[in-house]
């Protein structure tokens, strides 16, 4: 090599290396000029047609945890015409840059739900800094009121809203999980429906309830599911654990604690018969209460008793679903995904929908009686 | 098979996942694309076979040195002033696309100036290098990057978010006639072995491939190609996507970290995908800087004793590539792309195929003391 070259390389490696001094990090606006969003809420608005009020869920600003007593959260809101006006708006009345890279949880009323939902929606997906792995939930009072509520259990610097749904904190299957990816992709998709989880709060006890779940029906009146439906569906899609069943006969009481839940389908069209939904669903789990000594010998007789009461259940979750029209198992996709494509496979498919039959063979397998007999 | 031809193969593979072309892909989704990358691959593996064995006959000479010496001169310049030209825009492509992702998801708030400069210093300092140093380079940031990228698409394949369902829509339009465009463009990503039109220089022992490494090859190119197009269609949705910008970037923010040290993995995935990329466009840029140089040398253009042919070339590299990045849109992009694909590559492939055995069968008969 040539001194020449070693001296051009010698000023380019320089020139870097001063280039590392321009560095001054978190893209040039330091974390003082900045308040996270951790919350976004989304009602019909009251003052403007069409528009939208829109309540955000701030962290406030604080030197450090430990010290503060209290939540140190507030919330602005605002009316506009659309999402990206009202924050827009909002900008001005906060002095520092709203940062929405930490947000993850996005609230809509109900009312919204049965709108065209591109309205709404689209600015979160198409903003980059917007975290596709955000919360969607549904309000069941108004968005604002859930969002800037602030249950006892939250100390300071940790978010209720967050550990509902992450799977970290409380593990319920009555508690739905929605990210904003799995909800576009659903609400996009042909042959499936979106469900999201409902928030509701207690006045006066002051703390979250989230155990029901809603299925979107673009642009027609969304489908609620209940506490107990919202349990099986949950479990059966989501493959949740800490499922507990009770089952009653005669003067004994049980309660069974599932961990595992698996559930396998098949849609068999056969010539000449109705078409039918084959599904195989078996679960694991032990027994958590008896009122009665138990034999572990029995446990054969109990998996029964428990197979037949909540294949009940599942027939009922099923044929509630299909008598409104809905698909949030995804019924559908799996019916394109065992044709080969052509045009009307989404329209044959609505057809069969309405008419099928579900033959559900439930498998409840006991372990155990638990620690005791 | 030496390692680093897979180096070359394998960065040019994962420098374009993230870029235009998984979008290209899924454009086609519902005609003909998964049929045509069930093609692309054995054509591909065909195309590097071909050129890979016709390189081992002209042991550590670069295209340029092979065809001074077995092809008359007016075939040789416009071959490889073309050459250079496609491998100057491949690089090119790579380095707007990675500066739109950087302004869009790192960095919106810095001046789009500042990135393109800062890519253009780092990659002008990796041109200027010798090839085998580029090799090199390659290989200490392929083991420090390629890890991250395994470890996240492990992650997406086994995350319960990923339904299989979509995915199988996917497959289940391979009942399509192939999608011209698809084609051309997984066939780009699995023939990063063209780059040996310089870096044979280094290969100064290549032998034809053996059967063990075109094994080897051709499953990681499956992988790849497959986990391009239908890990995005899994996270994504099959009807969705089409009006994605860049599909593996949403992906990725798709993938959940839930106990990691940050929960939303995308940072890492684009920082991995940032040092791939300032490698793939250091070897294009060298390739076409190489080429270039090799066909022009101004002996007018000196600076006391250094030659400054090189240097011209460079700042020339510059004014485009600024040009480029802060005029040009995604659309824009997108199309040009589309064009290179289609149009450039069966071409470059041709051409360079074409010279190769043109030079063979010229060697051949030239020294026909060597046959025997």
């Amino acid at each position: 090599m040539s001194g020449t070259q070693k001296m051009i390389k010698r000023f380019f490696s320089i020139l870097m290396l001063i280039a590392l001094l321009f560095q001054s990090g978190c893209a040039f606006k330091d974390i003082d000029k900045r308040i996270f969003v951790l919350g976004i809420g989304i009602d019909p608005s009251e003052t403007v047609e069409d528009g939208f009020r829109v309540t955000l869920k701030l962290a406030k600003p604080a030197g450090e945890v430990k010290a503060e007593a209290a939540q140190g959260f507030t919330h602005l809101a605002h009316d506009a015409e659309s999402i990206a006006e009202a924050i827009r708006d909002m900008e001005t009345h906060v002095d520092k840059k709203l940062e929405m890279g930490h947000n993850r949880s996005i609230v809509l009323n109900k009312e919204l739900l049965s709108k065209d939902m591109d309205t709404f929606m689209d600015y979160f997906t198409r903003r980059a800094d917007i975290q596709m792995i955000t919360y969607v939930a549904v309000a069941e009072k108004t968005a604002e009121e859930t969002v800037s509520f602030a249950p006892d259990t939250e100390p300071p610097a940790t978010i209720a809203l967050y550990n509902f749904f992450d799977n970290t904190g409380t593990e319920s299957p009555y508690v739905l999980t929605t990210f904003l990816f799995e909800f576009r992709r659903e609400v996009l998709s042909k042959g499936i429906n979106t469900v999201l989880p409902i928030i509701d709060f207690n006045e006066e006890q002051k703390h979250f309830i989230v155990n029901k779940s809603i299925v979107l029906k673009w642009g027609e009146e969304p489908v609620e599911l209940t506490q107990v439906q919202t349990k099986y569906f949950n479990s059966l899609i989501n493959n949740v654990s800490n499922f507990t069943y009770k089952i009653e006969e005669d003067n004994l009481h049980l309660v069974l604690h599932i961990d595992e839940v698996k559930m396998k389908y098949q849609i068999i069209l056969d010539e000449g018969e109705t078409p039918r939904i084959d599904m195989k669903i078996t679960k694991v789990g032990v027994i958590s209460e008896s009122t009665k000594r138990l034999n572990n010998s029995d446990l054969k007789k109990y998996d029964k008793i428990a197979a037949d009461d909540i294949k009940k259940k599942v027939m009922d979750l099923l044929t509630t679903l299909q008598e409104n029209n809905v698909d949030p198992f995804g019924f559908g996709l799996r019916y394109r995904a065992t044709r080969l494509s052509h045009k009307d496979t989404i329209d044959e498919w609505n057809r069969i929908y309405p008419e099928i039959e579900f033959n559900v063979t439930m498998d409840i397998n006991l372990k155990s009686t638990g620690a005791v007999e | 098979m030496s390692r680093f031809l897979f180096y070359l193969i394998l960065v040019n593979m994962l420098t374009n996942m993230v870029s235009l072309t998984p979008r290209i892909l899924i454009a086609g989704n519902n005609s003909g694309t998964v049929l045509a990358l069930v093609l692309a691959l054995p054509v591909g593996m065909i195309l590097t076979y071909m050129i890979i064995s016709l390189f081992s006959r002209f042991p550590g000479q670069d295209l340029p040195e092979i065809l001074k010496l077995h092809v008359p001169k007016w075939i040789a310049t416009p071959v490889l002033l073309f050459l250079a030209l496609c491998w100057y825009l491949a690089g090119l492509s790579t380095l707007v696309i990675y500066t739109f992702i950087i302004f869009r998801f790192l960095t919106p708030e810095m001046s789009i100036y500042t990135i393109v400069l800062t890519f253009v210093f780092v990659v002008t300092y990796g041109i200027l290098m010798t090839t085998r140093n580029i090799l090199y380079m390659s290989e200490i940031v392929i083991l420090i990057v390629v890890p991250f990228i395994v470890f996240i698409q492990i992650k997406g394949y086994l995350s319960p978010s990923l339904k299989w369902d979509y995915v199988r829509i996917a497959v289940m339009h391979i009942n399509h006639l192939p999608d011209y465009a698809a084609f051309s463009t997984s066939l780009y990503i699995v023939i990063g072995v063209a780059n040996l039109i310089i870096f044979n220089r280094y290969f100064t022992k290549l032998k034809k491939p053996s059967r063990k490494g075109m094994v080897l090859l051709t499953v990681v190119c499956t992988f790849i190609l497959f986990t391009t197009y239908f890990l995005p269609i899994g996270f994504g949705g099959f009807d969705s996507l089409n009006n994605v910008l860049y599909p593996w970037i949403m992906t990725s923010d798709s993938i959940r970290m839930k106990f990691g040290v940050i929960e939303r993995i995308v940072f890492i995935f684009i920082g991995a995908y940032l040092a791939l990329s300032v490698i793939s466009m250091t070897i294009h840029w060298h390739v076409s800087i190489q080429l270039l140089s090799s066909i022009f040398h101004f002996k007018r253009l000196k600076w006391k004793s250094y030659n400054l042919t090189i240097p011209f070339f460079i700042v020339c590299f510059w004014i485009v590539a600024m040009f480029s990045a802060t005029r040009m849109t995604v659309d824009n992009l997108y199309k040009s792309v589309e064009i290179f694909d289609k149009y450039f590559l069966p071409i470059l492939l041709f051409l360079l195929i074409g010279s190769l055995l043109l030079a063979k069968k010229r060697g051949a008969s030239n020294c026909p003391e060597l046959k025997k």
